[in-house]
């Protein structure tokens, strides 16, 4: 029987115990950062704020409580002991401020306070941070009709679902870290670049003159915290050591003294340095910021390879030892949760979401194939790590080494779930398109979900605003109305719907709904843009970004000199849902005539209710993934509509706005509020995700799914980016070598298609008994088995156990 | 050991067929994106009508030869809702059951002239015909869509069914057509076929592969298990071999518990598959219990009769014992 990896379960000894330290601890938010954080920006309400983060962030450093536990390799950690998420009150803080938010466990919240935290909130961030947050701050900046759109009845801490902004629950869209700086200048080199640059200030050069002093400074005080912050580590663990009696451990601990002396002030001489000042990095980006999907690794294969090959070659090192050492590293990001504490965050990032993204393979600055020894010794430690980190991501290429895919194809199949893909043949066009010279674009990375960086090229960071598409339809259906509003309608007046006597009419005021909300969500995200350098800062990451560096300037100032001509990132969620309602409203009214424009909206109000036949109808319309030219073309004409919307503008910081399809589960979150709809899909459930098909719509296999999906590309289009693809596996039908080697196959096909990215997620037992229970989502599966046609719904209990089993060599 | 037609008849029917007026055949199923059914990822086209009945069969409605009326009882709105079939059947072939009676559609098929006008007023999709009219040359666009993942993987278009060799004229015509248009060609074949008919030899000329199923050596458990005798089969593999001896074939074998599951037999039937020079691999398949809806939905009496699922350890046992007795 076919299982995928249970938790705990690991080939190393250290990992497991280290795993099964934390793996059933419940969540900790913790008020340590947010404490010390808020102590420091209370007394620097004189100073400029790059500055003021800058020493808040440091103040950090120099005071949370460090401690080094049982098995560490790779030391430090933002929280307590166990699993801990951080919270940043300047965000959505002044929430507290609300009756009844301040419990030691909210119902519907994942996570739990201490009494003693409960007392810092109320007593010492609420009073400053109450009237000073950035959510309050955005909200308060909305005009009256864009506002009713983001927030529900006015209160700013539950989202409507039409729009929704997520700039105000995390500071940044998603963001990676040059590691590859530290490792190789250390902070020290930081430092000394950042006060020449500061001694060289000329009151008479207005390209380098004393408005970036506090920019310089506020480096300084960055890359001196890091030296302290890590040498509190060392500190740490030579008492610990002192105490020490077991000699390996003792051993063990003088090491980590070693190296925390050294690094990241001082360039990293082995890759056990390395990876120590890499987590350092990150741990301190974490404090100071919150970004999408926290903080991504990036080619970690590429900037990490130098000191590997150097320590193989020196006999330092061997492959037992890599492992372990990055299973340590992958295990202190496992330890950290995304906990948000409104229900605002939490609807979108379900789970408590977060992917440092890990990018693997692709090509070199020459063209030349990026695989190495290491790409495949991280996948491995993927493979075998007992929980699903790190987000590992392989950007495919067509001269990506077949043996190298077959092994990445193995993972998969181990249904460990990753890697997942993101395609050069697509993102490298893409990005010069945008202006970007070739051998800059080969060194983009994976960021966030199944976005890219060009880490000293981008500096767009204000958060994704989601759309939910299928709203905007129902504006269409109701004439402005949606499940959403309450006496006065969200969107425009169109028209009643059962007065129109053609597609085209209803499509007509379909996209004039559809415009109207792309406007007010383009506004929504200016009005963002526009607050950012007055709300937050982030020198640490801008002391790690040429661009900043150069400039003297924060990267939430955002409109730097020679940056990535990108802009706001508008989400679109619900595509597939949209593009099959408005193939049904075709098919069922205006083309077959099986009812008319009045009874759908009945049928529809009534949330099929009762008319069990409408819904057949309206399920078995043809739908998207399926390879109908009909279908595919009203997909590409609803995505150029909105491409060719946003290339009309231009945002705040120069660059064009982008329609993405990354949903994380605004998908899940906007379904939930979101009324019955033309496609058959019932009140409340999910709508469908990123650029992927509907649930239970794909009925020709995962070729057709391919073939609709690039068809709905506008490939001239420039104001586009992340297209999000998830396409689920029976594990059957690919079992043993052969199976590996179609896999490969599909998946090189999907790169000279063109696609953005592509999740290949193995059905596992859970997602099968659940599609049981729930026939109409799985009525069409795709094939598994030799011989056998499958005829729509059959998915019996024998089925199940046929599509789960697999032969010994199924993995090969 | 010439695959040329052997009289100027033949070669007038070849003409026909090359020149003539389009064919239809039925077609119960097109599987794209298949990863089992030959080399690469392909498009299984399942043709209508066997002259075989395995017992173990998981495709059932691959028996007949003629257009069937699927009924899926639990796809069903019932009478209470919907029950428009019931007022369209103008033959009285749908009747509404007593109460309590499932979804209240009672299928009589002995009446039912499969007119279609029950299925074009069903809303879910449960009554259905299953069996369509279709051209070669729709079948081979159809196929002709997935050419990239072809070319990627090796893969192409399989014909398969019921038994594909049992409209010789028609699979002689896909096989042909596909292949000009640069599509490697897969025949899954029971091997029950009239190796004399020109069409038939048409359809091997056509085929980069043959998957050949043998199912048991001895005659007599051969017909009670497929009801039919063997000997044609082992004689059309001979042949297969002997009068196309360049064309590659794989066997391949149902194990199916209680038939052919000892190793005896599979060793019998591993070591008849290694006689033949042209034979390049021998599978084994798992026997699975995953039709056995399907019979109940086609109005058939017994599900998958008897069979039972085989289990991954005997399979590994069997499939040794193939790869021994191949070298």
């Amino acid at each position: 029987m076919y299982r995928p990896e249970t938790a705990v379960n690991s080939p190393r000894e250290r990992t497991r115990r280290i795993a099964a330290r934390f793996v059933d601890s419940q969540p900790l938010l913790s008020v340590e950062r947010a404490r010390l954080f808020t102590a420091s920006f209370k007394t620097t309400e004189h100073l400029p704020l790059v500055l003021r983060w800058a020493m808040a962030v440091a103040h950090v450093m120099r005071h949370i409580d460090v401690r080094i536990f049982p098995d560490e390799l790779i030391v430090g950690r933002g929280g307590p002991e166990g699993r801990y998420g951080i919270l940043y009150p300047e965000l959505e803080g002044a929430y507290f401020s609300l009756s009844g938010t301040l419990l030691e466990k909210q119902e519907g919240m994942p996570h739990q306070f201490t009494s003693d935290d409960l007392a810092v909130i109320r007593d010492e961030l609420l009073p400053f941070w109450a009237g000073r947050t950035f959510r309050e701050s955005l909200a308060y900046s909305l005009p009256d009709d864009l506002r009713r759109l983001v927030y529900k009845d006015g209160d700013i801490y539950t989202p409507s679902m039409v729009i929704y902004e997520s700039a105000t629950v995390r500071h940044s869209l998603q963001w990676v870290l040059d590691y590859k700086k530290v490792i190789e200048r250390g902070f020290e080199g930081l430092h000394a670049e950042a006060s020449e640059l500061l001694r060289t200030l000329d009151i008479n050069n207005p390209r380098h003159n004393w408005d970036k002093a506090p920019f310089y400074r506020a480096v300084i005080v960055i890359c001196e915290a890091m030296r302290d912050f890590a040498l509190r580590h060392a500190e740490c663990a030579r008492t610990m050591a002192a105490s020490c009696d077991d000699p390996h451990r003792r051993q063990e601990l003088e090491t980590i003294a070693d190296i925390c002396s050294h690094v990241p002030w001082k360039p990293a001489r082995t890759f056990h340095e390395a990876l120590q000042a890499q987590w350092f990095t990150q741990l301190a980006a974490r404090f100071e910021q919150m970004h999408g999907g926290i903080v991504g690794n990036g080619r970690v294969d590429q900037y990490l390879y130098p000191l590997y090959q150097k320590d193989r070659e020196a006999g330092r090192l061997n492959e037992a030892k890599t492992m372990e050492l990055l299973d340590c590293l992958w295990l202190n990001m496992a330890q950290f949760l995304r906990l948000q504490p409104t229900i605002a965050g939490l609807q979108i990032y379900e789970g408590n979401a977060h992917w440092e993204h890990t990018t693997l393979g692709g090509v070199l600055a020459d063209g030349k194939d990026a695989v190495n020894e290491l790409s495949l010794l991280v996948l491995r430690s993927r493979r075998e790590m007992p929980l699903p980190y790190p987000d590992v991501c392989v950007r495919m290429h067509p001269d990506l080494p077949q043996d190298f895919l077959e092994e990445v194809v193995q993972t998969i199949k181990s249904g460990c779930g990753a890697p997942k893909f993101l395609n050069d043949a697509e993102i490298i066009p893409v990005l010069r398109a945008k202006g970007i010279e070739e051998a800059e674009a080969r060194d983009y990375c994976g960021s966030g979900c199944s976005e890219v960086r060009l880490i000293n090229r981008d500096t767009y960071l204000t958060g994704t605003t989601w759309v939910n598409l299928a709203a905007v339809l129902e504006m269409a259906l109701y004439n402005g109305h949606c499940s959403m509003s309450t006496d006065k309608p969200l969107g425009l007046t169109t028209g009643d719907p059962r007065k129109f006597t053609s597609y085209e009419a209803f499509e007509e005021a379909f996209l004039t709904q559809l415009r109207y909300i792309l406007r007010q969500t383009l506004k929504q995200l200016y009005i963002t843009d526009t607050l950012r350098p007055s709300q937050m800062a982030a020198p640490l990451i801008s002391a790690l970004h040429d661009l900043c560096m150069a400039q003297g300037r924060d990267i939430s100032e955002g409109n730097l000199e020679n940056s990535l001509r990108s802009g706001c990132q508008v989400g679109i969620t619900g595509f597939a849902t949209v593009v099959d309602s408005l193939a049904a409203i075709r098919y069922l009214i205006y083309e077959q005539g099986l009812m008319d424009m009045d009874r759908l909206l009945q049928v529809l109000s009534r949330n099929f209710e009762g008319f069990e036949v409408e819904r057949h109808h309206c399920r078995n319309a043809p739908k998207y993934g399926n390879c109908i030219a009909a279908v595919d073309a009203i997909g590409r004409k609803l995505e150029q509509f909105m491409v060719e919307e946003c290339q009309l503008h231009v945002g705040y910081y120069g660059g064009q706005p982008q329609i993405i399809y990354v949903p994380v589960t605004s998908h899940i979150a906007m379904g939930r509020v979101t009324g019955a709809l033309p496609n058959g899909r019932r009140a409340g459930e999910a709508l469908s995700a990123g650029i992927s098909p509907s649930p239970g719509a794909a009925r020709s296999g995962p070729t057709a799914v391919l073939h609709s999906v690039a068809e709905t590309k506008y490939e001239a289009g420039t104001a586009r980016a992340a297209r999000m693809l998830d396409i689920p596996v029976p594990p059957r039908g690919v079992d043993g070598p052969e199976g590996t080697r179609n896999l490969a196959a599909f998946i090189r096909v999907w790169c000279a298609q063109k696609h953005w990215h592509l999740h290949l997620h193995m059905e596992d037992e859970a997602l099968l008994r659940t599609a049981s229970n729930d026939p109409e989502k799985f009525r069409f599966h795709p094939p598994h088995l030799p011989g056998y046609a499958s005829l729509p719904n059959d998915l019996t209990p024998e089925m199940i156990r046929s599509i789960l089993s697999c032969p010994q060599n199924f993995l090969e | 050991m010439s695959d040329e037609p052997r009289t100027s008849t033949t070669r007038e029917i070849n003409g026909a067929a090359l020149a003539g007026r389009p064919e239809t055949a039925l077609i119960f199923h097109i599987q794209k994106g298949s990863m089992q059914d030959g080399p690469g990822i392909r498009t299984v086209v399942f043709l209508k009508g066997c002259p075989l009945r395995c017992r173990w069969c998981f495709n059932p409605e691959g028996f007949r030869f003629q257009a069937e009326l699927r009924f899926c009882k639990n796809m069903c709105i019932g009478a209470a809702d919907c029950g428009r079939c019931l007022d369209a059947c103008e033959y009285g072939a749908l009747q509404k059951a007593a109460p309590g009676f499932g979804s209240g559609i009672i299928v009589q098929r002995q009446v039912c002239r499969l007119c279609g006008a029950c299925t074009s007023v069903c809303p879910s999709q449960a009554i259905s015909i299953v069996g369509e009219a279709m051209h070669a040359d729709a079948i081979v666009d159809i196929a002709g869509q997935d050419r990239d993942f072809y070319a990627a993987s090796g893969g192409g278009i399989t014909l398969s069914g019921g038994e594909p060799l049992a409209r010789p004229a028609f699979a002689a015509e896909i096989l042909r057509k596909s292949q000009e248009r640069g599509l490697h060609t897969v025949l899954a074949t029971s091997g029950w076929y009239d190796m004399d008919n020109p069409y038939v030899r048409e359809s091997l000329r056509h085929t980069d592969l043959v998957l050949f199923d043998i199912k048991h050596v001895d005659g007599v458990l051969h017909r009670q298990f497929t009801s039919v005798d063997n000997s044609r089969i082992i004689e059309n593999l001979r042949r297969l071999g002997r009068e196309f001896p360049d064309l590659p074939i794989i066997a391949r074998t149902p194990v199916v518990p209680g038939f052919n599951d000892t190793h005896k037999v599979i060793e019998e039937i591993a070591l008849l598959a290694a006689s033949i020079p042209s034979v390049c691999d021998h599978e084994l398949l798992p026997c699975e219990l995953v039709g056995e809806a399907k019979y109940a939905q086609f109005g058939l009496p017994h599900t998958q009769a008897g069979s039972r699922s085989l289990e991954f350890p005997l399979l590994e046992e069997l499939s040794e014992i193939v790869g021994n007795t191949r070298g």
